[in-house]
């Protein structure tokens, strides 16, 4: 990878070209971006109730509805029933109105001894006089389907009903239509009356015109405070306009991708711009701390940048590999908005390090080197300073209390884990707009002087044509109308049941003791045959097999919403036979669904991210005990995030729920740096205290800047309008804060415990090929294997003329030879030196020290420059343990090179005593 | 001078004037006749004394789903070009002998009398009702009846030919302001053959002005002298995209119904 960047970087014109092209491809896009305000992409997809729910709409109409409340303390006035009129003609009129039911429009049924009238409730022109106004009046209220319904029982609020064509996503449209109703309540609106409108598509409009204030404000502050930590950091404009160029071009590019592919900036998608800022703000820290380091070192700027490639490429790769991956786990869910989220900021983060790769190295080439590098925060003179005495502390501090950091942050995840017993499931789409907002001021008066501004439906099915007709049928209805009714969790439902009921009192002179469903059902079918026509379309389906109840109501959270589901299908089950099937739906239905979906989805996803993540992390560093250990700082965050959110009541909905996952993808990318770099120090020291010390000076700023960046700009979220945008910048702060602070104590502790191996040194290693085949050591050794001996003992390199080992030291080490020539010596009394042998590539030297602990025997000194493996016990105990099988071939070999010496030294000793015998014999005669 | 014989015509003349007088009964489609004129034809040529038609009614969904009624209808024609008319439920089974009654009135606040075979006795039925969609079909019930001349004021408006027949196009508004509060409709269109006098297409346009239905009359054919029927007529809903086929079935003009045929009596007898 390292090489493909250089290559890339030598390149400047080339990656000018392809940059420029790409951008190109994604502005064109851009404009075909859909935006899409609606709640849709919450429903399932594939759920087989939305089947149902387009079935329902085709038979029985739409559920969504825009209602005009006019109120007054008096509807039931010529003045009232004018404005009625007038905005009831003026709505019917505007593009999209299928149809409107209001005062004017619905007819009466009144039976007055052998007359019965079904005309127009109120007449055309509206009649001044009051004995009819006092009619109307009268026969409003007594209509057990208009009160509730449109006319308040106090008379003080008559509601217009406007059925749209649904064009859920056309934004323009809803903003047409809305604009269009508004102007029509500022023509009729008029002293003593109030008006105003309320449904779904206004609650788009506010909800698409809060989020466009939001990016339009937050965004921007967002930004601001980035580049202001940006600026405090390095101390120099190149700081703060690499990583925004950076930034605008990837978001660009994303920008691009989605409207190209056909994925919709919604509700969720319009956080990936904020999150390829935050995200790539991260990266581009890292490599430009990198290159000023080097910059300070005293490299020329072209070796700077090379240098900072050749740091930065497996860190960036990594990161950007697991922050993909995280978030494309969500693709796998089955909320269409959560697998649009998943895809949008995978495609932006895969931009983001495409861009970073390109453009930076570019950018820093053309950018005149800044002045006042040894001003910025990383530099090594700042290391004297306040932070660097604080991360001193700190290390100091992990050493000390290493027992008591991992006991806490036992207790924090065990105490998470008792806060998420508490955690609910509940989106609730007015909660979500700010407390002052229009639209839930209106809704909680149009409750309060109507009923419910929602609806949903249940549909009962007879499975036969003009099975709706049998009273048997229509009792059980009824029934469960009563029942709803009882529950008090709703305001108002209408069904056939309501319509037969008064047409036979009526039909009855009025008289209100026929207001019941009568037992013939050739009366009933009758009476249907007068009231078939539109107003009645709603409630029986064509062929009569199908009645729907539209059941009004107030309750706007899913958990509330799905209570009431259970209950209406638990008294279904109870008491309708099996043949009658009645089922609740809506569209507040379906999303409901969708919530139910989501948790699952989401803790599904985490698992996922989690899981691929360390396995990824174990594949870099060979190891799945690493994996898993690289994963605890990460985790506890998430788990004190939830728990928080049990504790303190914060629901889990479509915005919190993502709180974890990106905390994830950004927290996990510290980890992976630091990980990275304290395995460096420890290649290079071999001292793990040391190695902690220095990786948190040298990842310590970054990563302390990043992280408060982070917490600063999703505090600034604190400033949004949508109370999930709110709850979001919050959350994600803390899990932030936790994730700081679990790096800098918590990571530190566990990688103490390990000696990290990482498959980059191991590709970058090179062994010379005739070493690992003949020495003795790494006989039966693959490469692979031989290598990773090399990288968990440690790689001196000798300069000629330094002495090894000194005869009379004592020591527990052996060595190998890996390249060069030494000389093993004994230096006699009388200063002499006698070289006794010399030692080549594949020989091994100091064994005696792992069997006895004598002192060294002779002394080593290097004849020519030379690279030499030291193993002591600690190493071999890494080995035994890390890589069991490969240890016990070294330990195989180790046996048979301390045979070969015994041997050697047996033979020898024979050899000595033989020629002693020898000589011992001639000297023998003549002594006695 | 004889002024007497200046003012006699030639005597030329005069038979020739007799001899057009004679053939003067024959509709001639004339250059230039008035709205009024040519519905006050179609009207005149068209009417019968009395008239009995068994029709089926398919009532199609948007989604094309149908249900058929069958009903058998009686009109009579009356003093001041008044109609009474009589409905009754033939199919389906649950709605048999469900009657309506109507008598037409001049000021056009008809007496209008419903009766359901579950119930014992019939119900009067206000007029206002007259916009209202009969029975679930497409059609209201004033679009039920004959043209009502008296409260319509129509005008030319071109010609046009329809399924090849040259029609003259007549545009009819309400009468007054009472009326247009009766009516569902602005505005509506009709097509008179020229040949004819038959209706053979109708246009509603609703209270906005925009275009609500579409009838058209198919299979004409001639029932007693000049009287034209269409045995298949179609009413569609534009705006709703629903459509109700009428077929009848069996016509018998001119049988000599009586006034006491229509009555509530009658209404409440049921089978015919």
């Amino acid at each position: 990878m390292a090489r493909l960047l250089l290559w890339t970087f030598e390149r400047p014109l080339l990656t000018a070209v392809v940059v420029a092209v790409l951008t190109a491809l994604a502005a064109v896009h851009i404009p075909k971006l859909e935006m899409d305000p609606s709640a849709e992409g919450l429903m399932v997809a594939n759920d087989p109730a939305r089947v149902l729910y387009e079935q329902v709409k085709r038979r029985f109409g739409s559920d969504n509805l825009t209602v005009v409340v006019v109120k007054a303390d008096d509807v039931f006035t010529p003045t009232v029933l004018r404005a009625v009129q007038r905005l009831t003609e003026g709505l019917e009129r505007l593009d999209g109105v299928t149809r409107v039911e209001s005062l004017t429009t619905v007819r009466n049924i009144r039976g007055d001894g052998d007359r019965l009238d079904t005309e127009p409730l109120v007449g055309s022109p509206v009649p001044d006089d009051p004995a009819t106004i006092a009619r109307i009046r009268g026969d409003a209220l007594g209509n057990r389907v208009f009160v509730g319904n449109i006319v308040s029982a106090d008379a003080r609020a008559t509601a217009i009903t406007v059925y749209t064509d649904s064009r859920p996503r056309d934004g323009a449209f809803n903003e047409r239509f809305t604009e269009g109703v508004e102007s029509l309540i500022r023509q009729v609106t008029a002293p003593g009356l109030t008006i105003y409108q309320i449904g779904e598509i206004l609650t788009r409009v506010t909800n698409q015109r809060y989020l466009d204030h939001d990016q339009r404000t937050i965004v921007p502050i967002g930004v601001g405070v980035l580049l202001l930590v940006l600026f405090l950091a390095f101390r120099t404009p190149q700081g703060m306009v690499v990583p925004t160029a950076t930034a605008l071009l990837s978001i660009v590019w994303t920008l691009g991708a989605m409207a190209y592919i056909g994925v919709p900036m919604n509700l969720l998608t319009s956080v990936v711009p904020s999150l390829l800022i935050a995200i790539g703000f991260t990266e581009d820290i890292h490599m430009l701390v990198a290159y000023h380091a080097s910059l300070e070192h005293g490299r020329p700027k072209l070796d700077a940048i090379r240098e900072m490639l050749a740091e930065s490429a497996l860190p960036l790769t990594i990161t950007s590999a697991t922050t993909v991956v995280g978030f494309g786990t969500l693709i796998f869910t089955d909320v269409t908005m959560l697998v649009q989220f998943g895809v949008a900021s995978s495609l932006g983060l895969t931009a983001n390090f495409l861009v970073t790769m390109l453009v930076v190295p570019q950018m820093l080439r053309y950018w005149p080197v800044p002045r006042h590098i040894r001003r910025s925060a990383f530099a090594d003179g700042a290391r004297e300073g306040p932070l660097l005495r604080f991360l001193d502390g700190l290390g100091r501090f992990n050493l000390k209390h290493r027992r008591a950091i991992l006991v806490t942050a036992g207790l924090v995840a065990a105490g998470s884990l008792v806060g998420w017993l508490g955690l609910r499931v509940d989106t609730d789409f007015l909660t979500l707009l700010p407390k002052d907002s229009i639209v839930r001021q209106r809704v909680a008066d149009f409750g309060r002087a109507l009923g419910g501004a929602l609806n949903f439906y249940v549909v009962v099915d007879t499975g036969r044509p003009d099975g709706v007709k049998d009273p048997q049928v229509l009792r059980k209805i009824a029934g469960l109308q009563d029942f709803l009714a009882g529950t008090g969790k709703v305001s108002k439902t209408v069904s056939v049941t309501d319509y037969i009921r008064k047409m036979h009192r009526e039909m009855n002179g009025g008289d209100p003791a026929f207001e019941v469903i009568p037992d013939n059902a050739d009366l009933i079918a009758q009476y249907m045959l007068l009231l078939e026509g539109r107003d009645f379309a709603k409630f029986v389906d064509f062929d009569a097999s199908g009645a729907n109840i539209v059941v009004r109501h107030n309750r706007t959270g899913s958990n509330a919403i799905s209570a009431l589901r259970h209950e209406i299908e638990d008294y279904i089950h109870r008491e309708f036979p099996p043949t009658l099937v009645a089922r609740p739906t809506g569209e507040a239905i379906l999303t409901n669904n969708a919530m139910d979906f989501l948790a699952v989805n989401e803790l599904q996803s985490l698992v996922s991210t989690f899981v691929v993540i360390a396995l990824i992390h174990a594949a870099l560093f060979m190891s799945f005990t690493v994996g898993f250990l690289s994963m605890i700082p990460n985790v506890i965050p998430v788990l004190s995030v939830y728990g928080l959110m049990g504790l303190v009541g914060i629901p889990l909905n479509i915005s919190t729920a993502l709180v974890a996952t990106i905390a994830i993808g950004i927290a996990v990318d510290d980890t992976v740096h630091h990980m990275i770099t304290y395995n460096r120090q420890l290649q290079e020291h071999h001292d793990q205290e040391r190695a902690m010390f220095n990786t948190l000076r040298a990842q310590g700023p970054p990563i302390i800047y990043v992280s408060l960046a982070l917490v600063a700009s999703f505090l600034v979220l604190l400033f949004g309008s949508i109370v999930s945008t709110v709850q979001f910048g919050l959350l994600s702060a803390f899990v932030m804060a936790m994730a700081l602070i679990g790096e800098l104590t918590l990571t530190p502790v566990l990688m103490g415990t390990m000696r990290l191996v990482t498959l980059w040194d191991m590709l970058l290693l090179k062994m010379n090929v005739e070493v690992i085949r003949h020495a003795p050591l790494f006989e039966g050794l693959s490469r692979w294997e031989a290598r990773k001996i090399v990288l968990l003992g440690k790689l001196e390199t000798v300069g000629a003329g330094t002495l090894v080992l000194r005869k009379g030291d004592t020591g527990d080490e052996l060595y190998m030879v890996i390249t060069g020539r030494l000389h093993v010596f004994n230096r006699r009394p009388d200063g002499r030196e006698t070289v006794l042998a010399e030692l080549t590539p594949g020989a091994v030297f100091g064994e005696m020290a792992l069997v006895t602990r004598e002192v060294r025997s002779a002394s080593v000194v290097a004849a020519t420059d030379a690279e030499v493996l030291r193993l002591d016990f600690a190493a071999l105990e890494r080995i035994r343990r890390r890589f069991p099988y490969t240890g016990a071939k070294l330990f195989r070999n180790l046996a048979r090179v301390l045979a070969e010496r015994l041997r050697k030294t047996t033979g020898a000793l024979v050899a000595d005593d033989a020629a002693a015998a020898a000589s011992d014999v001639r000297a023998a005669p003549g002594s006695a | 001078m004889n002024v007497l014989a200046l003012l006699r015509p030639p005597t030329g003349y005069l038979w020739i004037a007799l001899g057009l007088a004679a053939v003067a009964p024959l509709p001639m489609p004339a250059a230039a006749q008035s709205g009024p004129e040519i519905m006050q034809k179609h009207r005149q040529v068209n009417r019968v004394k009395d008239e009995e038609e068994q029709l089926v009614l398919r009532l199609v969904s948007k989604s094309g789903a149908m249900k058929e009624r069958r009903v058998v209808r009686f009109t009579m024609n009356g003093a001041d070009d008044l109609n009474k008319i009589l409905i009754r439920f033939l199919a389906p089974r649950d709605v048999e002998n469900t009657a309506l009654l109507t008598w037409e009135a001049k000021d056009g606040n008809d007496d209008q009398w419903l009766y359901l075979p579950a119930t014992r006795n019939p119900k009067r039925i206000a007029a206002a009702g007259k916009k209202n969609r009969f029975m679930g079909t497409d059609f209201t019930y004033e679009d039920l009846r004959p043209e009502n001349l008296a409260v319509h004021t129509y005008t030319s408006a071109g010609d046009e030919a329809i399924d090849g027949q040259d029609c003259w196009l007549i545009e009819s508004v309400p009468a007054n302001e009472r009326v247009a509060a009766d009516t569902a409709y602005r505005k509506r269109r009709l097509w008179i053959r020229k040949d004819n006098y038959a209706l053979v297409k109708r246009e509603y346009y609703d209270k906005q002005g925009r275009l609500e239905k579409i009838e058209s009359l198919r299979k004409l054919v001639s029932v007693t002298g000049t009287a034209w029927r269409s045995n298949e007529f179609e009413m569609q809903d534009v705006q709703n995209g629903t459509k109700t086929v009428v077929v009848v079935e069996r016509r018998a003009v001119d049988r000599g119904l009586k006034d006491d045929f229509f009555s509530e009596a009658e209404l409440t007898r049921g089978g015919s």
